[in-house]
């Protein structure tokens, strides 16, 4: 049988504590899945790496992503209102959004289960509690989504 | 050199298309699915049983709902992982209260799955 060669699938990471994006850009290293990791720091800088404006302007450097992997506790513009911009820009809005939150408040998981996120994870889950038996599972639900 | 074990997955979803799905994609990624249950009384029994590390369950399981399957395992286990497999027909509320029950995240159908559809499409080829 022929052999396919996996699709990379392109990361956009909204994450503005360091520690956090070295996990998971380690974890994704390691991955079984073909993947090109993309990080920015806050929400503007997110929605101009979507928009391709400023800094990101360049299309062939910053393609659109295949799966936006967001915090929601973010600088200048929170991760709900990235979302909102997100859901209401057509070239942009089919993109598979994964939060990733330390957030358990009422409004945050409803305001993200509305505006169509399609997994919302603890960071307990995947990040803090690190034990190596946890370190696949956001594969799993990156390939998943 | 010892083989790193690895983590258990449990799989509580009636619908045995999506258990075939969730285990084929996580099997690819190394994980080990010790188990499937088609119902909360199952899931509750094969948890017991296997000790997963993680376990996907659906959140309209028929019987004991996937919510109250939740309490009585994290009540059992509390560092335990349970991700909720969400139907469009759930409410944000089932999410708050899934959360509140110790889930750890939920994924939403439809599940997207590429690898799985191409797959599938290749076998009814043959």
């Amino acid at each position: 049988m022929e052999e396919r060669k996996e699709k990379e699938v392109k990361i956009l990471l909204v994450e503005d504590l360091e520690e956090h994006v070295l996990i998971i850009r380690d974890a994704l290293e390691r991955s079984r899945l073909r993947n090109r990791l993309f990080v920015t720091r806050d929400g503007e800088e997110a929605i101009d790496f979507l928009y391709n404006r400023g800094d990101y302007a360049s299309e062939n450097k910053y393609p659109k992503p295949d799966i936006i992997l967001l915090d929601l506790r973010l600088p200048k513009l929170d991760g709900i209102e990235v979302l909102e911009q997100i859901k209401h820009e057509e070239k942009i809005k089919d993109i598979p959004v994964i939060v990733l939150t330390v957030s358990e408040s009422d409004e945050d998981i409803i305001k993200a289960y509305e505006e169509g996120v399609k997994s919302y994870i603890l960071k307990s889950a995947v990040i803090v509690q690190k034990t190596g038996k946890m370190e696949g599972l956001l594969d799993a639900i990156i390939s998943l989504v | 050199m010892k083989k790193k074990e690895r983590t258990k997955v449990l799989i509580a979803d009636s619908s045995p298309f999506v258990c075939i799905m969730l285990t084929t994609a996580l099997e690819k990624l190394d994980f080990e699915v010790v188990g499937r249950a088609k119902n909360g009384k199952e899931a509750i029994d094969k948890y017991m049983k296997l000790k997963p590390d993680i376990i996907l369950v659906d959140a309209a399981l028929k019987d004991v709902e996937g919510i109250k399957v939740t309490r009585v395992i994290t009540s059992e286990n509390a560092s335990i992982v349970i991700l909720m497999v969400a139907e469009s027909a759930d409410t944000p509320d089932t999410i708050v209260e899934a959360v509140k029950a110790g889930i750890a995240g939920y994924l939403r159908k439809p599940f997207s799955a590429k690898e799985i559809e191409a797959r599938m499409s290749a076998l009814k080829k043959r």
